[in-house]
């Protein structure tokens, strides 16, 4: 049986003892600030890679969100920009025309992408398959065109001007590659511990089958609901980080284009795989940003542009990927202790076999 | 078929289609009354084009049950071809003769090679997936028409061509009515293709064959329909289809780029969905009925054109997500 | 209190059964009135009637497409009746949703097995066990004490039912990897996890051989008996229901044609037509 490990949301099927737990712990955070440094030490001085894993960490948390609708949950929600744009909006107006601390900024923008999944969320949900798809892109394309007809909103004694179709320019800066690795860190952490509870597995469950998962006393539109909630709120996270980086947010933020990119990385990554939406969102955000410098240096023709060729590769490697691996390359699987531990036991020759639990019959 | 989560709920009504006429013909006698009549003609000779693409959407999810991202670039390929065969016999002077021939030449290429696209498509894209999750199928559709409009626009350019004048620009008056030649034309011609349409799949063995694939895959396999061939046919019929819209669009508003069919794709496909998704009769109304909603709106507003679009399919997925000739089907638990 | 109709002349309604003198002594746990349900055109159960009582154990017999299995996604809220009225502990649960009426007590196993084939055994349990968790949202997240204790309480609960259910050793497993009689054997452990009064088994022996068969039929008394259940079983195979079931009643064509005792149901003519081309097991 060469199947990789399952995924599985067991937590330890015997009380850890505390020491272990403590020392899990500690190693974790060891780890994340360990991987901080590392990645400032690379950075050095260097503002283009600067910006360029920035700009990762942002995809991830907007992968990992859309990973716990989509890939958990089972709903085919690929409207996720949208409500990207709504949290960048609600924040960078909170920041520019109030002066609002930025965490307040990112919390407000949060929240009110969280009132959006809802408003979305609450209608669509009960829709199944490539209908509630179709609707959710519909959704998030209604929020591009409300947000390019809206300019002068007055407020109080003020007018503020959000732009229209030109866009919110004078963003402050605020963002930073430290905002950002903390919020993603947090964002999976938030991911990973709903998935590994008892609401996350309700959430599988609506995903394998639902009428099944109604049938163990699961309220399946409830969930569905949280679910898309919970997701959205991260999204707008994301959008309140990305608007404070580039100073310059415009209604296509909210648009189809966007929203395809992040369901490429999900669905590419693997769906139901929270290492898989990390992993592929590093990589095509790099990659993203990197391909034009690779293809000055292959000397192409003036005439072919870059975008069209990126966007070539890029939809040919979606199609490659959907058709070897529909599930996506991670799909399913996911790295934990348990694995770890596991890998570690092979490594060193001993133990039992992966994926039975007491040396039972195969 | 399904549509909303919820299995089985009972009640088919019978003699519902007078209802629906009923409605329609209120309808439209509510937009004259607002519109006039001139705004009507606009409109249903928008809606037929719209309704040549939708009814691609419709026939492509009744026998394979998914979305084809990809149908309206394939309209957009389906321009580009008639304009690569045309463009340098028709930048001389020629005759009006020369002019209708040349059209015809168009046509038939664009409708030829998009059959075979669609058919291409259809074999290393779709049919691989067909028992996959939904979205593996959602996804790659999405890739292809990425595809499709990054190719042609490495191809031929991102800017805009002018498509070549084969119909004559001129109008006639019909008691106060003003048509456009052009737009008359293509509407014409687009209404013979429906009927056509109608014709082989109502009365030809190949449209039963396609009607019960749709209806039940697997019974149709069992009583030893030949699938895969059927539903290849279904593409190169859809996809032909788009194509010939994709001409008369060129030909009508004279200018044709790679980007052109996103959003008559998207319009189409509301089209589809509201007219009941599957329902081939449902895709021609939905289509004539988006063409006058647009022209209407147009009058008003046009940027608002695409988001009333996607407002009219939200709508229709949360009220009535049959769609208005669609029927409910039930899920055995 | 007797909620029971006298059979009609040509058999067209019967009683749901009566029992020994003794079980009429017993509350009724579950009540189906005069249920109906239309598709369409199709009328899939007409006139249905059914008392349940408390700890009995009944099945429910007739051919293919009789309307055994509309009856229990009638009971469960999956389907909504045309007409007539279902009783739960006395208290009408016509139009709540199914997993409302899993939470007041009514637990089933799917005829073509339902099982959440990507998750493992033992969460396949565990997840049955939600709807008698406590812990919220915001704790989950933020892995508060509490989480974790229980956490670890359905955890071991989990384990213990899958010890009695014989499934232990394949705890780690994917269920859809599980040979087809464990997995028949895990729908009804996660069916138990949820804490049900009343059990409702579809075809839980389909596809089993004879020994297999009796396996599952300890297995279904053991059950019936260690929690204390009301149990209403379809089965296709007789030895089983006529062995376990204390009564029994016959559905052909969406109605009632027969109920009784298991003797008197062999004995029963109209059964006996019913099955005419059938295997009768």
């Amino acid at each position: 049986m060469s199947e990789l490990a399952p995924a599985t949301t067991a937590g330890p099927l015997r009380a850890t003892p505390w020491p272990v737990v403590l020392g899990r712990w500690l190693l974790q955070l060891a780890v994340i600030v360990g991987i901080y440094e590392l990645l400032v030490a690379w950075m050095g001085g260097n503002r283009y890679l600067q910006v360029v894993l920035t700009q990762a960490g942002i995809y991830v948390i907007l992968a990992v969100s859309l990973n716990l609708i989509l890939g958990y949950t089972g709903q085919l929600s690929i409207g996720h920009a949208g409500f990207m744009a709504v949290g960048g909006y609600a924040a960078a107006i909170l920041t520019k025309f109030f002066g609002v601390p930025f965490a307040l900024a990112l919390l407000a923008g949060a929240a009110a992408a969280g009132v959006a999944g809802l408003l979305v969320g609450v209608p669509s949900l009960r829709l199944r398959g490539d209908y509630l798809a179709i609707a959710t892109l519909g959704f998030g394309e209604i929020i591009s065109v409300l947000l390019s007809l809206i300019d002068e909103v007055p407020v109080g004694s003020r007018v503020i001007d959000i732009g229209g179709a030109q866009g919110l320019i004078g963003i402050p800066r605020h963002t930073t590659f430290a905002w950002t690795y903390v919020a993603a860190v947090l964002a999976i952490k938030v991911v990973w511990h709903f998935v590994h509870s008892t609401h996350g597995r309700a959430c599988i469950a609506i995903r394998e089958d639902e009428v099944a998962a109604e049938a163990m006393g699961i309220p399946a539109t409830r969930y569905k609901v949280l679910s898309f909630t919970l997701s959205a709120m991260l999204a707008g996270v994301a959008g309140g980080l990305y608007a404070h980086q580039y100073l310059y947010l415009n209604p296509a933020v909210a648009g189809f284009m966007n929203s395809v990119f992040i369901l490429v990385i999900v669905v590419i990554g693997g769906m139901g795989s929270t290492t898989g939406a990390v992993a592929a969102a590093i990589f095509f955000t790099y990659t993203n940003d990197a391909l034009p410098n690779w293809m000055q240096a292959l000397h192409l023709p003036a005439s072919i542009n870059p975008p069209a060729v990126r966007m070539v590769l890029f939809s040919l490697l979606l199609i490659l990927v959907m058709l070897l691996r529909p599930r996506g390359l991670l799909g399913g699987v996911e790295l934990t202790w348990a694995q770890l531990a596991r890998a570690g036991r092979l490594l060193t020759g001993g133990g039992r076999r992966p994926g039975v639990a007491k040396g039972g019959a195969a | 078929m399904q549509t909303t989560s919820q299995p089985a709920q009972h009640g088919g009504r019978a003699g519902r289609p007078w209802g629906v006429v009923a409605l329609l013909a209120l309808l439209t006698a509510g937009y004259v009354a607002v519109y006039g009549v001139q705004q009507l003609i606009n409109g249903l000779q928008l809606g037929a084009i719209y309704a040549l693409i939708a009814v691609g959407y419709t026939m492509v999810y009744g026998v394979v049950k998914m979305i084809n991202f990809a149908h309206g670039d394939v309209y957009m390929v389906g321009a580009y071809v008639a304009f690569g065969v045309t463009a340098a016999a028709a930048a001389g002077q020629i005759t009006p003769g020369q002019a209708l021939l040349l059209f015809g030449v168009g046509m038939v290429a664009a409708m030829a090679g998009c059959a075979l696209l669609g058919a291409l498509i259809e074999r290393t894209a779709y049919r691989p997936l067909r028992n996959q999750p939904r979205l593996a199928a959602l996804t790659t559709a999405i890739g292809v028409s990425l595809l499709l409009e990054n190719l042609m626009q490495i191809i031929a350019g991102p800017n805009p061509r002018p498509f070549p004048g084969l119909i004559p620009l001129r109008q006639l008056d019909l008691a106060g009515i003003v048509i456009n030649i052009r737009f008359g034309v293509a509407f014409l011609i687009a209404l013979v293709m429906m009927a056509g349409l109608q014709y082989l799949v109502m009365r030809t063995r190949v449209g039963k064959a396609m009607r019960a694939v749709a209806f039940d895959l697997d019974a149709a396999r069992l009583m030893g329909i030949d699938v895969n061939r059927v539903i290849a046919a279904v593409f190169m019929l859809g996809s032909a289809l788009a194509a010939a819209a994709g001409v008369l669009v060129g030909v009508t508003y004279a200018r044709i780029d790679p980007f052109m069919g996103i959003i008559p794709g998207l319009k189409a496909f509301v089209a589809a969905v509201l007219g009941g998704i599957g329902n081939i009769p449902g895709a021609m109304v939905g289509g004539l009925l988006m063409g006058m909603a647009e022209v209407g709106v147009a009058s008003v507003r046009s940027e608002l054109t695409g988001a009333v679009a996607f407002l009219i399919l939200i709508v229709v997925l949360l009220f009535k997500p049959t769609g208005l000739l669609g029927e409910r089907v039930y899920d055995k638990v | 209190m007797d909620l029971q109709r006298e059979p009609a002349p040509t058999g067209s309604r019967l009683a749901a059964g009566s029992g020994p003198l003794e079980a009429e002594a017993l509350p009724v746990v579950l009540e189906c009135r005069e249920v109906t349900i239309r598709f369409g055109g199709l009328v899939a159960l007409s006139d249905f009637n059914l008392t349940l009582r408390q700890g009995e154990l009944v099945g429910l017999i007739g051919p293919n497409g009789a309307g055994k299995t509309t009856v229990f996604n009638l009971i469960t809220g999956i389907y909504r009746p045309t007409s007539g009225e279902i009783r739960l502990f006395h208290r009408p649960i016509t139009g709540l949703r199914p997993h409302r009426i899993t939470q007041l007590g009514v637990a089933r196993t799917f005829q073509n097995i339902r099982l959440f084939g990507n998750m493992t055994v033992l969460d396949n349990v565990r997840t049955a066990f939600h709807a008698r968790t406590r812990t919220g949202v915001l704790p989950a997240i933020l892995r508060t004490r509490g989480f974790h204790a229980e956490e670890q309480a359905v955890t071991r609960r989990a384990l213990e039912l899958l010890e009695t259910l014989r499934l232990s050793h394949r705890a780690e497993e994917l269920a859809r990897n599980l040979p087809y009689g464990e997995q028949r054997r895990l729908e009804i452990a996660r069916a138990l996890a949820t804490g049900p009064r009343i059990l409702l088994l579809d075809e839980p022996a389909a596809g089993m051989n004879p020994s297999e068969s009796r396996e599952l039929r300890d297995l279904i008394e053991e059950v019936h008996r260690r929690f204390g259940l009301t149990t209403l079983l379809i089965e296709h195979h007789m030895d089983v229901v006529m062995s376990v079931c204390e009564r029994v009643v016959v559905l052909d064509y969406g109605r009632t044609i027969a109920a009784g005792t298991p003797d008197e149901i062999r004995r029963n003519p109209a059964v006996i037509a019913a099955y005419l081309g059938e295997e009768a097991g």
